[in-house]
């Protein structure tokens, strides 16, 4: 350490810090120095391979020298001396912090020197010895402020979607008020169904860039699980198509989504009015359960016909070496509704509890 | 200069509820993260308070992480595992093919060089766990065990039953594919075990330094020119060199699953290599060569 009294400089492993030289005298001795009660210079000198930090800061004289309020925290004890009594970040505000660097292997809360007006530091920032986990707080900061593009673009689909399900309900409705019986609905609306719950598959494109805060897998599973109810089973099914339960989750669906996607648009224009809240977050406590019902007495009233047809199964030998029975994969997927249903479920009382009962809304999906 | 002593004084804080924590004795070591940010990183068990950037009051954070499982017993739970269970259907154990099977061999000769090849891989990893490899952390959290025991129990099942299985159905090459598959994965097996017996020699025993890797005498390290972490690539080509000798598809699944995880990987150390060394040669790729 290096201590030139005449220039009133300090310099302390490379940092070059500026002090008034007056409170610049005995390097060994730490001191307090109130100066105009906002100006005091206090260091330790440096402790072998210790990180010399010294809080300093420098009389803001209206010269144009900028009040240099650097300051660095101060280890304690230094050689047996009253340790400093080192004031913390938030008393402070938001001074830049200066380190010295290179000395100190371990991560310092430091930014880099060229903030600081009057100190120079040669080295970069401490290395850290973790594998690599400093930017993951970086990462897991999305974009807060979509851009107007972005904004414009999910106000479209979000609208186009509500449309969509709306038209699936009133045809579903006008089909049902004209011919009396549900056989054949699922014919009339089928088209329109697909191209609107395969769309979908844009939401998670949307999770995936950012512009939409949700987990992608949460939402690339619940997509998935409903365009594979659409394809694999109503639609490629025909038998099924005239049982009950597939009206039940069409209509549970239809409601669903026309309440989301509102309730989305309205939130992008920040104006959502009361009952389409309220409709997103208590009709799916009825719903929900209907919805699995309607969706699993489907894949039920499926499984005969798959086994006697053997369709989407693949038997050996074939040059693959592998086999696919259709049959238990959908077995296996009537029993994943056991662990899942209940996990989406309480998943969205949670929500319910935080956007109904005043706390902060927290846009995300189910 | 006078010496005087200084007092610390430590207050440990939930990381969670900000409240205070007195005892830290209903935890054991290894599931204690102490850290000075509440979001931050863990201190180490090396560190020492008075090194710390800290005044005379430290504020700690206390975070449980949970059940801890030593590295060793999960590799050695999750490797005996495929071993044993391929086995099993190479042997056709009852209740897993038709009852008239039972006790029988396969016809083709494939079948026992697939044999052959997936044992020894499982008990290269098994002694390499035992003897060669020296861990940086001495436990995970406990719910990996399930987690990776499945994965690894779950595939190797998979896949033996297709390759055991009575109608299976050899390579379409034949003899070509099957020489040519074994000469990829016995190479890949010897890179891979050269790669990781050049990285304990990096590390003296119990220490904890890091050093970047170079190529040495034995030309399978020589690899290191080009990739950070070869261990995984030779890792692939074993995987695919096994695909191609017995041309089942769940063994194919098996290796993109494990090339994707093993990607995420190798590009976390490359970039933890990066960061750790100013020095670290431009020319490596994480995986693969110059592409990955």
């Amino acid at each position: 350490m290096v201590l030139d009294a005449q220039n009133s400089k300090i310099s302390i492993n490379g940092c070059i810090l500026i002090a008034p030289s007056e409170l610049v005298s005995d390097p060994v001795v730490s001191k307090r120095h109130p100066i105009h009660h906002m100006t005091w210079l206090y260091f330790l000198t440096q402790i072998n391979t210790f990180d010399v930090f010294v809080d300093a800061s420098v009389n803001c004289r209206p010269t144009g020298h900028s009040s240099f309020s650097d300051k660095v925290r101060v280890p304690a004890g230094a050689f047996g001396h009253a340790p400093p009594i080192v004031p913390r970040d938030s008393e402070r505000g938001a001074a830049p912090w200066v380190t010295t660097p290179c000395a100190a292997p371990r991560p310092v809360p430091a930014v880099s020197c060229d903030r600081a007006p009057f100190s120079t530091c040669p080295g970069t920032m401490a290395s850290s010895e973790d594998d690599g986990a400093v930017d993951e707080k970086e990462t897991n900061n999305r974009r807060r402020n979509r851009g107007a593009i972005a904004t414009a673009w999910l106000t479209f689909y979000n609208i186009a979607m509500t449309a969509g399900w709306l038209v699936l309900a009133i045809t579903m409705m006008r089909f049902y008020l004209q011919k009396g019986t549900h056989r054949g609905l699922y014919r009339s609306i089928a088209k329109t169904l697909k191209f609107f719950q395969t769309a979908a598959l844009v939401e998670v494109g949307h999770c995936a860039i950012g512009i939409v805060r949700t987990s992608v897998i949460v939402t690339g599973v619940q997509v998935c699980s409903r365009i594979f109810m659409v394809w694999f089973i109503a639609s490629s099914i025909r038998q099924v198509q005239s049982e009950e339960s597939v009206i039940l989750f069409l209509v549970v669906w239809t409601v669903t989504e026309i309440s989301r996607y509102s309730y989305y648009t309205f939130n992008l224009l920040h104006q959502v009015p009361y009952f389409i809240k309220w409709a997103r977050y208590n009709l799916f406590i009825v719903l929900y359960p209907l919805g699995v019902v309607g969706e699993l007495l489907t894949i039920y009233a499926a499984l005969p016909i798959v086994r006697r047809t053997a369709m989407y199964s693949l038997r050996l030998p074939n040059k693959y070496n592998v086999s696919f029975d259709y049959y238990y994969f959908l077995i296996i997927a009537m029993l994943s509704y056991i662990p899942l249903f209940p996990q989406l479920f309480f998943h969205m009382l949670r929500q319910r509890r935080k956007v109904l009962h005043g706390e902060v809304i927290v846009e995300k999906d189910d | 200069l006078k010496h005087s002593v200084v007092f610390f004084e430590v207050e440990i804080l939930d990381a969670k509820t900000k409240g205070k924590l007195c005892f830290l004795d209903k935890w054991y070591p290894t599931r204690q993260s102490i850290r000075l940010d509440a979001k931050g990183k863990s201190l180490k068990d090396e560190d020492v308070l008075q090194h710390l950037p800290v005044g005379t009051t430290a504020t700690l954070y206390f975070r449980d992480l949970g059940a801890q499982i030593s590295w060793v017993t999960v590799f050695l739970t999750e490797y005996a595992g495929p071993l044993l269970l391929y086995l099993m259907f190479y042997f056709r154990v009852p209740f897993i093919y038709a009852p008239k099977y039972d006790f029988t061999t396969s016809k083709h000769w494939v079948v026992h060089l697939a044999c052959m090849c997936h044992s020894f891989h499982y008990m290269k990893r098994l002694l390499e766990t035992l003897f060669v490899h020296r861990f940086s952390h001495g436990t995970m959290p406990l719910r990996n065990i399930f987690k990776n025991c499945t994965y690894y129990w779950g595939f190797a099942a998979w896949m033996a039953y297709y390759i055991n299985h009575p109608l299976y159905t050899p390579p379409i090459y034949g003899e070509q594919q099957i020489r040519l598959a074994l000469v990829m994965f016995l190479f890949c097996q010897i890179g891979n075990f050269s790669i990781h017996i050049a990285l304990r020699n990096l590390r003296p025993p119990g220490s904890k330094t890091r050093k970047i890797p170079y190529p040495t005498k034995n030309p399978f390290t020589w690899i290191f020119l080009l990739v950070s972490c070869p261990n995984y690539t030779y890792e692939l080509g074993s995987w695919l060199g096994f695909t191609l000798m017995t041309q089942c598809l769940p063994v194919a699944f098996f290796t993109v699953v494990g090339f994707f995880q093993m990607t995420v990987w190798a590009k976390g150390k490359h970039r933890s290599y990066l960061k750790e060394f100013r020095d670290y040669p431009p020319l490596r790729s994480p995986i693969l060569p110059f592409v990955l």
